[in-house]
Formats: C-alpha cells, structure tokens, sequence
C-alpha cells in the first residue's frame, strides 16, 4: 500500500525524495500517473506545508514560489505587470479548477501528453520507449499531431507547459535545492535539454522558485496558442514573444521536448515586417525533421511567429493587466 | 498514519482512509455523499467539482489524505436548511441548464465558485471559468445565461 507522508521541513522533503519518495504538490498530475500506470510510488511526500508560494520581488527580479498554484501567479499584481506572458500562458493552460490545484513548479514537471505514453497500463503492449525502455514508439506509425517536429533516435515526446514556454522567452531561471540543503540555479530552458521524457533534476532535487528578470519599463511580453479547441486543450503550436533592451527573444512550443528558443530573431527591429520574422523562425526550425503527420506544425509556427512579432500584427504586446490569450 | 479531519459542508468528519483514495472516493462512499459524480476520473470532465477552501477542485484528482484540516463544499450543502435553493440552483432550474443532470453538480459547484470570485461579469468570462466542466447534452448557453442571471440580479 502506498503511504503517504506530509513533509514538515524542505530538508524533510528532499531526504524522502532521495530516498525514493514522489513527491506530491497539486495532485493533478502525480495522481493521474499513479491511474495510467506510470508510476507506483510505495510513498508518496506531500508539500503543502513547506509553504514555497510566495510571489514577490526580490532585489531585480520576480520571485515565484515552486509551489505557488497556477492560479494566483496568473492573478498577481506582480507577475500581471511584471511578466505579461506567464500570467497569458497559465491563464491558457489547463482548465479553471485544475489551475486552482496545480503548482507552477508542478507545472515544469509534468509528463508528456503522447497518448501512447498516456495509454493505461492495460494498453495491448504498445510500444513506448519511455514507458519500456527499447520497445520502440508508436506515434511514428501512428497519432502524430503531438510528436515533437525533431528527429530523436528513440522518442518524439513534447513537453506540453505552456508557462515553459513563456519562462524560457522571459529568461527565467530554477532555484532548486538537493540533498545536504545544496543549492543550485539553472535556466529553465536547462531543465528539458536532456533525452526527451527527462528533467535535469538529480534525485532528490526539488524546485524552490522560480524568478524572471524584473521587466523594465519598456519591456513588453506576449503569450499565443495555437489548438483545436478555443480551451482545455494542449498546444499544437504555442510561442511566447519578449521585446527588452532592444532586442526580442521568441520561445516556442508544441514542436519539441521543452520550448525552442529562436535566436535569429534576436537582432530584428522593433517593427519587423512578416518576410524577415518568417526567414528568421525558418532559419531556427531548418534543422527540424517532422512526421507526416506534424509538418503542418512548422507552418504554424512561422504564421504564430509572425502574428507575434510583425508590425503588421493586430496583437499588441502587453505591457500591463491582461486579457486571455487568444 | 493519523486519521484526518476534514469539515464537509459545516460537519466535521474523521476518516481513516487509505493513502490513495481520492476526495470522490470519500465524499461517495464514506460520506454518502452521491452528488459530486465519478464520471472520467482523471480530471477532464468536471463531473466531480466541489469546493475545497472556496476553490473548484477536481476530486477526483484530490487525495482524500490532503484535505486533512480543510473545508469542503459539495451540492448537498447548497441548499438552506429549509430546503430553499440556492440562487444557482434556482437559476439552473429557471433557464433549464440542465438535460440529463449528471454533469450539473459540478457545473453548479464551479458556477458557485464563479460568482464568488467575482468572474462572471460577461458570457465570454463565465464560458472560460466554467471551461473545466463539461455537458455532453450541450446545454452551455442555458448554463452560461443561468450563471449571468445570478449575476446580474434577475
């Protein structure tokens, strides 16, 4: 039988997970893990009272507790005006009750949505290399639509966080706290830059905070995503634009194992026009190799890109209280 | 482990319940509780929205074992003590937001919750905050016109 222990100290809590506890925060995903036989944690640690969900400023930047609900970063004052496209990116994310629920740490964490990854446990034997190391993947003859657009020796998994996507464009960073209280900081981006399905955590690291650089007055930041249904759908294409100190930085999602940073767009003007964001985005994705069933994804990539970045875009950048995402 | 202790709509509860049964589980088949109901059991539908501390909460993705010391609200705590509806029952009732009813427990729960948050000032506003829970029968324009109702007073 699983137990289930509440942590009452982080050092508590890391000593449980090196120890080879899960540790549990929302439950919205760690409980779907243990139903799809994904995981069979024989403990589980629960977080809540290490508190780890206060929103504030800390010298120059933005500091968000690892464990702070998806809900109330969105709705911060701070992370509104601060961070325009991480309030856009969880507001698109999930569904209302699941972002009162879910952690933003949690968020970072979450597994693919391959549905053959996803099948339950009584799937027929279906091949899925990161259920069953070798036994092969079945999106490569099969539902596309999710794989990741780049070639992978073994697995065509997508990370599916949309605030990933808008934290990598802000360039957000990770503190995250191991075994023995050492700590450590990553860019969020480090996080996915393992095999597809794997986190750059080591056992018993867990995610403190996450902090975005604190936006100057003429920074400006916008969140898009592109799926089948207008909510409660995870993206085809999603991207996230910042415009700061003269230059932007565009991150985009749904194509591969984390967001993909595009640095061809660094240097564009202000006010580019949609020819120079298309031939920049193209320049980015040209070492993509996509399915049949996903090559549409790199079309939609650039047009997302262009709706972001042209001048001749209707969507303002926000640089204040937002409206959802469209 | 301990017991926990967990107020259901005003009445406190111990329970001793195993480590991974979910909120559901507890409210149906521990409580009595049949309002909130098991319909995908993984968190997609809505079906088993109540309120835990005031928030929509899916639970069936909630472990019973992480409500110790919390407050819960479900359907059956909705109504006054002389069986007068609440105004969201009353709405759902007038405008016909429902078919089948099985969904509508947690529509009215997340609806609740809407209104309590201040989040149902337009049709667009109520459609995204109740986005979470689903009608198979397709009744949504007569569960948003139920909700703005409510708010707007009539």
């Amino acid at each position: 039988m699983t137990g289930f222990h509440r942590a009452t100290s982080l050092a508590d809590a890391i000593e449980q997970i090196h120890r080879g506890a899960t540790p549990h925060a929302g439950g919205t995903e760690v409980v779907n893990w243990i139903k799809d036989g994904i995981a069979a944690p024989t403990r589980l640690v629960d977080l809540e009272r290490l508190g780890l969900a206060d929103i504030q400023t800390r010298g120059d930047r933005l500091s968000i507790g690892a464990l702070a609900r998806l809900a109330d970063v969105a709705a911060s004052a701070l992370v509104r005006s601060g961070a325009p496209a991480l309030a856009q990116a969880i507001e698109a994310s999930a569904s209302p009750p699941i972002r009162q629920m879910a952690t933003l740490g949690g968020n970072l964490l979450q597994q693919t949505r391959c549905p053959y990854f996803r099948m339950p446990a009584l799937g027929f034997g279906v091949p899925c290399h990161l259920r069953r190391p070798g036994s092969g993947c079945a999106a490569l003859a099969g539902e596309q639509r999710g794989a990741s657009v780049l070639a992978d020796r073994d697995c065509r998994a997508t990370h599916p966080s949309d605030p990933a996507v808008a934290l990598v464009a802000l360039g957000a960073e990770l503190g995250i706290v191991g075994p023995g209280g050492v700590q450590r900081s990553m860019p969020v981006a480090d996080l996915y830059a393992q095999a597809p399905g794997s986190f750059s955590l080591a056992m018993g690291e867990l995610i403190t905070e996450i902090s975005v650089p604190l936006a100057q007055p003429s920074q400006a930041s916008r969140f898009l995503k592109l799926r089948d249904r207008a909510s409660f759908d995870f993206a085809l294409v999603s991207g996230a634009a910042v415009r700061a100190s003269g230059r932007w930085a565009l991150a985009l999602g749904g194509l591969a194992w984390g967001p993909l940073l595009c640095p061809s767009v660094a240097s564009l003007p202000e006010r580019p026009d949609s020819q120079a964001v298309r031939h920049a985005v193209s320049a980015d994705l040209s070492v993509a190799a996509p399915l049949p069933g996903n090559r549409f994804k790199l079309e939609l990539a650039a047009r997302l890109a262009v709706r972001l970045l042209a001048a001749e875009s209707p969507l303002p950048l926000s640089r204040s209280p937002v409206s959802p995402a469209a | 482990m301990p017991p926990i202790r967990l107020t259901v709509n005003g009445v406190e509860h111990t329970l001793d319940p195993d480590p991974l049964a979910s909120l559901l589980d507890l409210l149906r088949d521990c409580l009595g509780l049949t309002g909130a109901k098991r319909a995908c059991d993984r968190g997609e539908c809505g079906a088993c929205t109540v309120l835990v501390e005031g928030r929509p909460t899916l639970s069936c993705l909630k472990l019973g074992v992480a409500t110790d010391g919390k407050t819960v609200r479900t359907i059956e705590g909705l109504a006054a003590a002389d069986g007068t509806l609440h105004p969201v029952q009353q709405a759902f009732a007038e405008h016909e937001a429902l078919q089948c009813g099985f969904c509508t427990p947690g529509q009215i729960m997340a609806a609740v919750a809407c209104l309590e948050a201040g989040q149902a000032s337009s049709d667009q506003s109520v459609r995204e905050w109740m986005s979470g829970n689903l009608c198979r029968c397709a009744a949504y324009p007569q569960i948003v016109a139920a909700v703005r109702s409510v708010a707007l007073g009539r």
